[in-house]
């Protein structure tokens, strides 16, 4: 029975996608809904039920679909295995899944392609799904391509504009960079262990000794397919991008789930990791790096979507950061309040974005919280979620991120940075907040007259989110409320051998109220500024010295087309003018020529004339008795 | 089992296939039974079994071919006669243990195809392929025969076992060459390789369209039977001896017999010389003289035959509808016929050597069988080879899907289109579980 759940749960979005992908457009809504919608809700409730199961003690899940490959010592099966980590994946999945599932209902109403958007979505969670529920690497990495795949098609949904389908490639490029480093990793470790089974490759690693050469080595290139999942630098330039995307899949792909896929397979290969600390110390060096990188970039956007892309990838690195540390519980801690609280912040975007007609750019909103109560009082939640502000639920995580990195040995650095970069998370986000719900209505008036607030479909969801981006943190209290970690407790059967890392309670104190001061501080000086003096941002063009730099996002995208595309693309064309023509086309041709001219001539000999062929048959035979008498 | 075949001669084709059909039935009685006939001059063995299986087979298919072609004449019945003649040759070259039974049987089915070939009397072409196909095949039979001879006057039997015993005492004379070689000679004529093949292009398209097809499945893949046995039954002792000839002569043929098919804008030529190709690589088949060998050899054979009777079953119904087997005509096929296109298709596909059919599979256990023995080079030339066959047998699905605005559409009857989904459907099972023929033996 179990295992047949754990077959079913990815089983059912698969049947929503083909049977929803081969409707054709004037499919009726409601029949989509139901399939889509109802696909995904079955497998939460199929994934609560396996959660519960796991909570009560039980041992992980699995479920054997095929013999898959089998070559020589290799024995892949399509199997697979939910335990406690697979667990909480699947919940956030599924769950959030289903709430935006139920949002895009309404945010999606008048697309013509409806039934097309849903059969992606829901093809979207299947691939996520096999990712996270695989029990070895290769059906990992299956998924891991799936989900590329439906980012890919959903980036570029509306595909008549070009920029949208350009910002559909560059995430599918990006992430191939990333992937070939995932693929190597594999075959590293297939090198090494003689196997991708997780359990087989973990046993065996288990045993294997710290600073191993190799392990370092397999660690950073699945860090590096982890860069371009997760987006960090240098790969991360694909998110802010991937914003051209309908929103919900922006909260649901680029927010969520698929861009936290980094995350879960490091997780996943805790132990290879806890082999390595120089590829620890490189994660956590590239994830506090890209933390404060993106986040800056984000004080200067204007696009309500671009600045939560930025925040998105900023925060990636608060949890690559907490990973590379050791603090894998920690990270996992983040990727659950964060799949809240962004999800959850995107989908008010979404809301407004959808109330504005389209518009995205805060300087033409202001004063929406009359007009859209709902969506204020959440999207204020989530900036207070964010921002970190007890007792919300980013409050909880980020402080406990904050707390190991400044216990790891050599971390206080690291610690600094992050600390910074929380402050200027909370400023980027009050200014978005301010700019947005608060002063005046800076739009033209045929936006001003069709302000609304959104409807059920929408709103709901939105106050559910809210709801648990709230109150998520009480799943990993500090030490110094002497309540169980329950995170940690449920998630400790997945990590192995990591270090202990444990603040002390007055450090923890201190952090808290140091932060609690430092947040009301930003809370006012941007109110301060954004509210009461009323600052609206000026255009890019306008902005002068560092800030424009910074608005610009640091040129990282003209570097790279300069860097790396500009001479890729010489190449290419040098490639196609002259070796494509001369040397392929020549030599294909060239055969093509020996060939028609060799059977020109050979059927000259053809003629007709008996007298001939019987000597040609005689000249045969005696060639046969000279090879055989003569020569042999 | 063979009276059977006679009893039913001169009567319509009707009765002539549930001949065949019960003649098929007995000839799977004799399933591993091993009976030895006509005093140990022939013996019914698996080997035999299967390939006369093929023969009556591809006989009944033919006959269901030749009904439309023969609607409208009145010498069918003389037709018939004779192709029933020719089948009893060729299940003689299937099961002999004797070298004057193989004499026979190769008598048998040549001299009727000397008078089939010759059979369309108002065509001058059809005549000069009669008379050409008969003067070298007399030529041929001489050679066979005096080899055959020789190989008596060393060893004073006939009987293939006597001679293997012969040939694995050793010391053999050099008369014994001699007559091996002019065996060869005899052999090689009969399967149509380079540099005995002269006779089929020019007799493959002057005889009748239906002649053709049989020359092309039956007698080619008795010829093919009647060599394997000759070879590893009696001269598997001196293999290391002949090997070498049939090495060159069979990367010989794969190559000049491709290359020159290349050139052909007659498509019954181009089969003609496609025959010559695939005679190249049944050779292989012999070369590696064991069990993995007759195994590919009936494999090729089958997706062979059931291919060719497929596009000459075409070719009828082209030459016919439009007096030209030329490949223009084929242009825009695909648009006024497009089911026979598609099974066009699939048959040159076969013929081609691509998956999943057939004859991709023939090759492909054709080509293991020979690297398993460690003939790696002339297995390369072979793939090479049949590259330059993927190129012609592929240019006439290029015209047919070429759209060129033709009017003439080719009339075909249901049963036809039966026809060619049978052949298709045999081609694409055969493609997907080549085991059904390469396991039975």
């Amino acid at each position: 029975m179990d295992s047949l759940i754990v077959l079913l749960i990815p089983l059912l979005p698969l049947i929503g996608f083909i049977i929803s992908g081969t409707l054709n457009k004037q499919a009726n809504h409601t029949l989509i809904n139901g399939l889509t919608c109802g696909s995904v809700f079955v497998s939460f409730l199929l994934s609560v039920i396996l959660f519960y199961q796991l909570q009560s003690g039980s041992a992980p899940i699995s479920y054997k679909l095929l013999n898959w490959i089998y070559v020589g010592a290799l024995k892949l099966d399509l199997s697979f295995t939910v335990d406690a980590l697979s667990s909480i994946m699947l919940l956030i999945i599924t769950g959030i899944g289903f709430l935006i599932h139920v949002y895009s209902t309404g945010y999606m109403h008048d697309e013509p392609d409806y039934a097309r958007f849903f059969s992606y979505l829901n093809l979207f969670v299947f691939f996520m799904l096999l990712l996270v529920m695989g029990n070895n690497f290769v059906v990992m990495f299956v998924g891991w391509e799936g989900v590329g795949l439906c980012s890919y098609l959903l980036i570029g949904f509306w595909f008549k504009n070009n920029a949208y389908n350009d910002a559909a490639k560059k995430a599918f490029v990006m992430n191939r960079i990333g992937d070939l480093g995932f693929l190597i990793g594999m075959f590293l470790i297939l090198n090494k262990f003689g196997s991708l089974n997780y359990q087989t490759v973990f046993d065996l690693a288990s045993h294997a000794a710290t600073n191993d050469p190799t392990i370092t080595v397999i660690c950073i290139c699945l860090f590096i397919g982890a860069l371009g999942k997760s987006a960090q630098i240098p790969l991360y330039t694909w998110l802010p991008d991937a914003m051209a995307g309908p929103t919900p899949v922006s909260a649901l792909i680029h927010a969520a789930t698929m861009v936290t896929a980094g995350i879960y397979m490091i997780v996943r290969t805790n132990v290879l990791y806890t082999l390595s600390p120089d590829a620890g110390f490189l994660v956590a060096v590239m994830g506090v790096a890209t933390a404060l990188f993106a986040a800056t970039i984000g004080l200067k956007q204007n696009d309500i979507k671009k600045v939560l892309a930025y925040s998105t990838v900023s925060q990636l690195g608060y949890m690559f950061a907490a990973l590379g540390v050791g603090a894998y519980e920690t990270g996992m801690f983040h990727v659950i309040t964060h799949a809240f609280f962004k999800a959850l912040l995107f989908l008010c975007a979404g809301s407004v974005i959808h109330a504005m007609s389209g518009e995205q750019d805060i300087r033409s909103m202001g004063g929406l919280r009359k007009k859209l109560p709902i969506t204020h009082i959440t999207f204020f939640i989530g900036t207070l979620a964010i921002s970190g502000f007890p007792p919300f639920s980013g409050f909880f995580s980020k402080d406990e991120i904050l707390a190991k990195v400044h216990e790891y040995n050599g971390g206080f650095m690291l610690f600094t940075i992050l600390a910074i970069t929380s402050v200027i998370t909370a400023f980027y986000m009050f200014r978005l907040y301010w700019l947005t719900f608060w002063g005046n209505f800076r739009g033209n008036s045929h936006q001003a007259s069709h302000l609304h607030e959104s409807p059920k479909s929408i709103t709901i969801p939105l106050i559910l989110l809210a709801v648990f981006a709230a109150s998520a943190g009480l799943i990993g209290l500090p030490h110094l409320f002497h309540a169980p970690h329950l995170l940690n407790n449920f998630l400790a059967p997945v990590i192995i051998n990591a270090p202990t890392l444990e603040a002390s309670a007055s450090f923890e104190i201190a952090l808290i109220v140091v932060s609690l001061i430092v947040l009301a501080l930003v809370t006012y000086i941007t109110y301060q500024i954004y509210v009461a003096k009323a600052r609206i941002p000026v255009a890019d063009a306008d902005e002068k010295g560092i800030s424009k730099w910074v608005a610009n996002k640091y040129y990282i995208d003209e570097l790279y087309n300069a860097l790396i595309t500009q001479p890729l693309q010489a190449v290419s064309t040098f490639a196609n003018n002259y070796i494509e023509k001369y040397v392929i086309d020549g030599t294909v041709n060239s055969f093509r020529w020996l060939t028609n001219t060799g059977s020109l001539l050979i059927r000259q000999i053809q003629t007709g004339s008996i007298g001939l062929y019987i000597f040609g048959i005689v000249i045969g035979i005696i060639c046969m008795f000279v090879f055989k008498f003569y020569l042999a | 089992m063979l009276a059977e075949i006679f009893s039913f001669k001169k009567i319509l084709p009707v009765l002539v296939f549930f001949g065949l059909a019960t003649a098929l039935y007995f000839n799977f009685n004799d399933w591993s039974t091993y009976h030895s006939y006509f005093y140990n001059m022939t013996t019914i063995d698996n080997f035999s079994i299967v390939f006369s299986s093929l023969l009556i087979g591809a006989v009944i298919m033919w006959l269901l071919m030749a009904g439309s072609y023969y609607r409208d004449e009145n010498k069918i019945t003389d037709h018939l006669a004779i192709i029933c003649f020719a089948l009893v040759g060729g299940i003689l070259m299937t099961s002999y243990t004797n070298l004057m039974m193989l004499f026979v049987g190769i008598e048998t089915i040549s001299i009727s195809m000397y008078v089939l070939a010759a059979s369309d009397k108002v065509s001058l072409r059809s005549n000069e392929a009669g008379l050409k196909y008969f003067l070298m095949g007399a030529f041929a039979t001489g050679l066979l025969l005096f080899g055959i001879a020789l190989i008596y006057g060393c060893t004073a039997s006939f009987d293939l076992g006597v001679i293997a015993g012969y040939v694995s005492a050793g010391n053999l004379p050099q008369m014994f060459y001699v007559g091996l070689i002019l065996i060869l000679s005899g052999m090689f004529f009969k399967a149509g390789v380079i540099p005995f093949h002269w006779w089929t292009p020019d007799v493959y398209q002057g005889a009748p369209t239906a002649i053709t097809a049989f020359m092309a499945t039956v007698v080619k893949a008795a010829a093919f039977a009647s060599f394997f046995r000759l070879f590893q039954m009696s001269f598997a002792g001196v293999a290391g001896w002949w090997i070498e000839i049939l090495i060159i002569v069979s990367a010989v043929t794969m190559i000049f017999g491709n290359l020159m098919a290349v050139s052909q804008t007659s498509l019954k030529r181009l089969f003609a010389y496609s025959s010559i190709a695939h005679a190249g690589y049944m050779l292989m088949a012999i070369i590696a003289c064991n069990d993995m060998g007759a195994r590919s050899l009936i494999l090729y054979a089958y997706a062979y035959s059931a291919a060719s009777i497929g596009a000459f079953a075409f070719l009828i119904i082209l030459i016919n509808q439009l007096q030209t087997d030329h490949q223009d005509a084929l242009k825009g096929l695909a648009y006024s016929n497009p089911l026979l296109a598609i099974f066009l298709a699939v048959i040159l596909i076969s013929l081609a050597g691509i998956p999943p059919t057939a004859g991709f599979f023939a090759k492909y256990y054709l080509f293991t069988t020979l690297i398993s023995q460690g003939y790696v080079g002339l297995v390369i030339i072979a793939v090479l080879s049949s590259l330059i066959g993927v190129y012609f047998y592929l240019r006439p699905i290029i015209f047919m899907f070429q759209h060129s605005n033709v009017e003439t559409k080719l009339k075909i009857s249901q049963s036809s289109l039966a026809f060619f989904a049978l052949v298709t459907l045999i081609i694409v099972i055969l493609g997907f579980m080549p085991q059904l023929i390469i396991e039975i033996i």
